[in-house]
């Protein structure tokens, strides 16, 4: 017997040692394919930025474990999966099969983020799916690295991939792979990180046979599930201690023209006895540019919000996923449709979402949020011929930023938007492998939002060209409006991106020195040698306000130049002096300056009474499922009218016609959505 | 477990499990080679507290050997876990260390009485959870290793050696479920003889980027046996003696990638017939791990690596000879339930042999430990003297 052999009781789902060796085990399995992932890939957004993830499914497409890389795809990546098993079918996919997809409108994420999976067959039997989404770094479209920050619609952001297979039964499908090959401008990257992609499955899939030779198929689907409703009852708890109501809150997206154009995203949470509807039914329409989400972009925005307030423990499993609802209307910036572009949907638009789910929920649990985070991935894409090899070389960049205070701690300074566990790409890396020379890479001083609990700090870097031309693309936000405080904590400061070019004196925005309509959003420039970029990162919102911080801290910050001797004196209001390059407190002076402070300066909370969704609903009026039909590749995709998702294949028809992906969606959609929109819920079907 | 701290390790399937990433404290790892450990603030001497919520915590704060436990009468007054072990009379304050180092139980119950007042609780009852509170600690660093890695503890036995080890080993093993729990002979020294068995091993690493289609091979096969000769001058220095075994390998990956891959250097000089084995290796090796290999493709020699180990001799312990049943040497009061102590046969471990099957509750006490045989547990011996605990 192996040790790693489980001693299994008479009835293993009600075990409660079984269940967590088998949870492990499995995220074991998840861990192991992400190692495998880093050793073997090519492009450094893997092996040192670790875009991607590693998700375990059931044969229905339900995620059974995950590792902790990057919340936003884990998000997603249910729906993707989803969609492959409606599409495909069961039984159109055999062992040894690979098939990859990233099409936004069909359950993806956005297009450089590619998702494989292979099916996991044991004696005979589909088991369940190994998945791997990673970001791949250059895709073709408009713009080198994949992202084309100007685009209006989605044929400019590369190449768009259906389900279509890379391995059939174990044999490369040639035809695709010379498709990919010939439409991405760095193929060497691209075979040989699908290759650490597939690699990855190759090693799941061989982790899950002795898995199940191990603890025997029927156990571990019985434990699976009794996992998945184990982490269903706990996040239900978890949702239980957010006092029920009705919570809105709003922020938006923009583009640094003049003047600034900006969508909004407006959400009403609704949190009802261990369940959470997230409705964006009133944010903007779709708009001509990058920062739409598709619908799996959005509710993972939602998820990840919901899972960084909930405890850590809670498996990572479908059946967390399941007391949450999000309502994004198509054709909305929170749910995308065809023809519209979507690729800074994940990296900018995903972490305004959970700032909005945070900000919502500050109403109701103000001790267990944050202020806002900076709030954008500084996306810097470039590419070139390399001066010293002559090859070809490309590359995705994003950048630390500050993350809100909180009630118990400082935000974290420069760290990347809470989408993903992804550092930075490392100094070394930009002088090594790109012509880059970092000239300098530092916190700002006073770029943390002002408050008892400070926010962090953004950055600068500077990156000096070192080749005769590098073309650069950049998509940044938050670059005119400012990370929100919360409780009178102040703003954070706001992003940059400037340029100097060789020969001038000073640091211009590239609407200066290159005429580009936006200073957020630029494609295709080229710089020359001796040009310098500035990349500066916004910081975090506040928390509380910063007369009420202490001001032993406020001399600490001092002393290590996370805020100015000034600020502390005119924001803080504390008095330090410098005596022999040493910053003190002057007690007489702070007590003085904080004399005048109004008692009631601590703002109190803004909770609002709650308000009970309508309960008042009509039941479901009868209605059949429908097969939909058609060829997948049309355009003219079918929505949930409740829920805003695409519907693969099967329709739920209500008796008054209208189409949703459930019973469930049909449902709330008459207990929830009528007695609040009413008519004008029509407007929304077209 | 000894004074201060629990040191845990798994073997599984017989192997022992190596890491890179191992921490000499919280926050600072070293990126060499080691033995997976995990360490517990919880010995002997770890100090029983009360937090700011009002609850009992044991450690990671030690006595140290110096004061020590209150019972050492070194001018200690903080509770230990082995005052409480002195006060629920698990430990005999007259034959610790073959009695030479007496303890004194009065001023043991003394510090655990102020503990007592803290936390509201009576003596043995306080005394009791301090011990359980030890317990429980190191059974989640067990978790750590075992459940958290998927692996079950059910089918693992559970061995216990350092001096507090056999005091404590039932008690955790009943918490994490491990099946039988041994107890080596001179649990005390079972570490330092261990040490004395170890193979000796040094490694030594040139760390050198040396491209595929460009190697200089005369140049490598002298760095090579440079590693080679400073090992073995190294195992020399160290005092051993005789024809160390030598493991020669590379650090490889296709050119791009960041990580790599350990293959072994075939023997003999680095001929291009070696040179092109290396290579066949590597692409063997790859395809195994990870289902493909890249035709074509630059790979890439990042490190030479050499170990030279030396065998140390693996000495038989001698079996015990053979002996009628043991008897008690004496009884006393030991608390295993806080409300009830019982009248517990107390052994000395070497009048035990392969005759003897002892239920519990019993006490065996030896010069370096005691072993704690709680009720319902059985204890038998092995030939060589090694003792296994099983639940009955």
């Amino acid at each position: 017997m192996s040790v790693s052999q489980v001693a299994v009781g008479t009835d293993p789902a009600r075990d409660l040692v079984t269940q967590t060796v088998l949870y492990n085990r499995l995220v074991g399995v998840c861990r192991e394919m992400g190692t495998t992932m880093m050793r073997t890939a090519y492009s450094p957004i893997f092996s040192e930025s670790r875009d991607f993830s590693c998700v375990l499914f059931d044969r229905e497409g339900r995620m059974l474990a995950q590792t902790e890389f990057c919340p936003a795809q884990v998000g997603a990546i249910r729906f993707v999966v989803k969609w492959l098993i409606a599409e495909l079918g069961d039984d159109a996919v055999k062992p040894g099969d690979v098939i990859v997809h990233n099409d936004p409108y069909r359950g993806g994420v956005h297009m450089p983020e590619h998702v494989v999976i292979k099916p996991v067959y044991y004696e005979g039997e589909l088991f369940g799916y190994v998945a791997n989404i990673a970001h791949l770094v250059e895709i073709g479209g408009m713009a080198v690295g994949g992202f084309a920050a100007t685009a209006t619609e989605v044929y400019q952001e590369g190449l768009r991939l259906p389900p279509v297979w890379l391995m059939r039964e174990g044999e490369y499908n040639h035809d695709v792979w010379r498709v990919i090959m010939s439409n991405h401008r760095a193929p060497r990257y691209s075979w040989g990180d699908l290759h650490a992609m597939i690699a990855s499955l190759t090693v799941a899939e061989r982790r899950c046979h002795e898995l199940l030779d191990e603890f025997g198929l029927e156990t571990v689907r019985q434990v699976s599930s009794a996992l998945m409703d184990h982490a269903e009852r706990w996040m239900r708890n978890e949702i239980r201690s957010i006092p029920d109501g009705e919570y809105e809150f709003a922020d938006h997206m923009e583009d640094a023209r003049d003047p600034p154009a900006r969508d909004w995203i407006r959400l009403r949470l609704i949190v009802d006895d261990g369940e959470i509807v997230a409705d964006f039914t009133e944010s903007d329409p779709q708009a001509a540019h990058v920062l739409n989400c598709t619908y799996g972009v959005t509710a993972s925005g939602v998820y990840n919000a919901i899972f960084h307030f909930a405890d850590n423990d809670v498996p990572h499993n479908d059946g967390a996923y399941r007391p949450i609802t999000v309502i994004a209307r198509p054709g909305s910036i929170v749910n995308v449709i065809h023809p519209g572009a979507s690729v800074g949907g994940n990296t900018e638009t995903h972490p305004r979402i959970w700032g909005i789910v945070m900000g919502a929920l500050a109403q109701a649990v103000p001790e267990r949020v944050s202020a806002a985070t900076g709030g954008t991935s500084c996306n810097f894409l470039f590419g070139g011929t390399h001066p010293d090899t002559g090859h070809y070389y490309v590359h995705y960049h994003f950048d630390g930023v500050g993350w809100g205070g909180r009630a118990a701690a400082d935000g974290n300074s420069h760290q990347v938007v809470p989408n993903g566990n992804c550092p930075a790409t490392p100094v070394e890396i930009f002088e090594t492998r790109y012509p880059f020379m970092a000239r300098a890479y530092r916190l700002r001083t006073d770029s943390g939002g002002a408050g008892a609990q400070r926010g962090g700090l953004g950055s600068d870097r500077i990156l000096e060209v070192r080749a005769p031309s590098i073309t650069v693309s950049a998509l940044f936000d938050r670059m005119v409006s400012r990370p929100w405080g919360l409780y009178g904590g102040h703003t954070g400061d706001s992003s940059r991106l400037l340029v100097r070019t060789a020969g001038t004196p000073t640091f211009q925005t590239f609407g200066e020195a290159f005429g580009t309509t936006s200073n957020s959003r630029i494609a295709n420039i080229e710089l020359r040698e001796g040009d310098e970029v500035l990349i500066g990162s916004p910081g975090g919102g506040g928390y509380g306000a910063p007369e009420l911080r202490e001001p032993e801290q406020v001399l600490r910050d001092v002393r290590e130049r996370f805020v100015s001797a000034e600020a502390a004196h005119e924001v803080y209001r504390v008095a330090i002096d410098e005596i022999d390059g040493r910053y003190l407190i002057d007690d007489a002076g702070t007590e003085s300056l904080r004399r005048d402070l109004a008692a009631d300066s601590v703002l109190e909370q803004t909770a609002r009474d709650p308000l009970r969704p309508a309960s008042d609903a009509q039941p479901p009026e009868g209605g059949h499922w429908e097969r939909l039909d058609g060829d997948w590749w049309q355009t003219d995709v079918t929505n949930c009218v409740f829920c805003g998702q695409v519907i693969p294949s099967d329709i739920w028809r209500a008796g008054d016609g209208h189409q949703f992906c459930s019973k469930d969606c049909d449902a709330r959609y008459r207990t929830y959505w009528l007695p609040r929109y009413g008519q004008r819920a029509d407007a929304r079907i077209q | 477990m000894g004074g201060t701290s629990t040191d845990v390790g798994v073997v599984a399937n017989d192997r022992i499990r190596y890491t890179t990433a191992w921490e000499i404290e919280f926050g600072l790892p070293v990126a060499a080679p080691f033995i997976e450990m995990t360490t517990m603030g919880a010995g002997g001497g770890s100090i029983a507290w009360v937090n700011k919520g009002g609850l009992l915590q044991v450690g990671p704060q030690s006595a140290g050997a110096v004061p020590g436990p209150a019972c050492y009468s070194q001018g200690g007054e903080e509770a230990t876990v082995t005052d409480a072990n002195v006060v629920l009379g698990r430990l005999n304050p007259d034959n610790f260390l073959g009695g030479d180092l007496p303890l004194d139980a009065d001023l043991a119950f003394r510090a655990i009485e102020r503990t007592a007042r803290d936390v509201g609780l009576p003596p043995v009852d306080t005394a009791h959870a301090v011990v359980e509170i030890a317990v429980e600690n190191i059974a989640e660093a067990m978790r750590l290793l075992t459940v958290q890695r998927g692996l079950d503890p059910r089918v693992f036995s559970l061995v216990a050696f350092g001096g507090a080890g056999p005091l404590h080993a039932a008690a955790i093993a009943r918490v994490i479920g491990t099946q039988a729990t041994l107890i080596p002979p001179h649990p005390g020294l079972c570490s330092a003889f261990g040490t004395l068995l170890a193979d000796i091993r040094v490694d030594k690493t040139w760390t050198h980027l040396v491209r595929s289609d460009a190697p200089d091979l005369a140049d490598l096969d002298v760095r090579l046996n440079g590693l080679v000769r400073e090992a073995v001058e190294d195992l020399g220095r160290e005092g051993f003696e005789g024809a160390p075994a030598i493991h020669r390998s590379a650090n490889m990956r296709y050119l791009g990638q960041n990580y790599e891959e350990e293959i072994p250097i075939p023997a003999g000089p680095l001929t291009q017939d070696a040179w092109q084995a290396l290579i066949d290796g590597f692409e063997q090796h790859y395809e195994a791990e990870y289902g493909y290999r890249i035709a074509n493709e630059v790979i890439e020699v990042v490190q030479l690596s050499v170990s030279a180990v030396g065998a140390a001799s693996k000495p038989q312990l001698s079996p015990l000879p053979e002996r009628p049943p043991a008897a008690p040497r004496a009884k006393r009061r030991v608390y295993f339930d806080p409300r009830e102590p019982v009248a517990c046969p107390v052994f000395e471990r070497s009048d035990l042999s392969p005759a003897d099957v002892i239920q519990g509750p019993a006490v065996i006490e030896e010069l370096d430990s005691t072993t704690l045989v709680h009720p319902g547990q059985t204890l038998t011996v092995g030939s060589r003297g090694l003792a296994s605990l099983v639940w009955a």
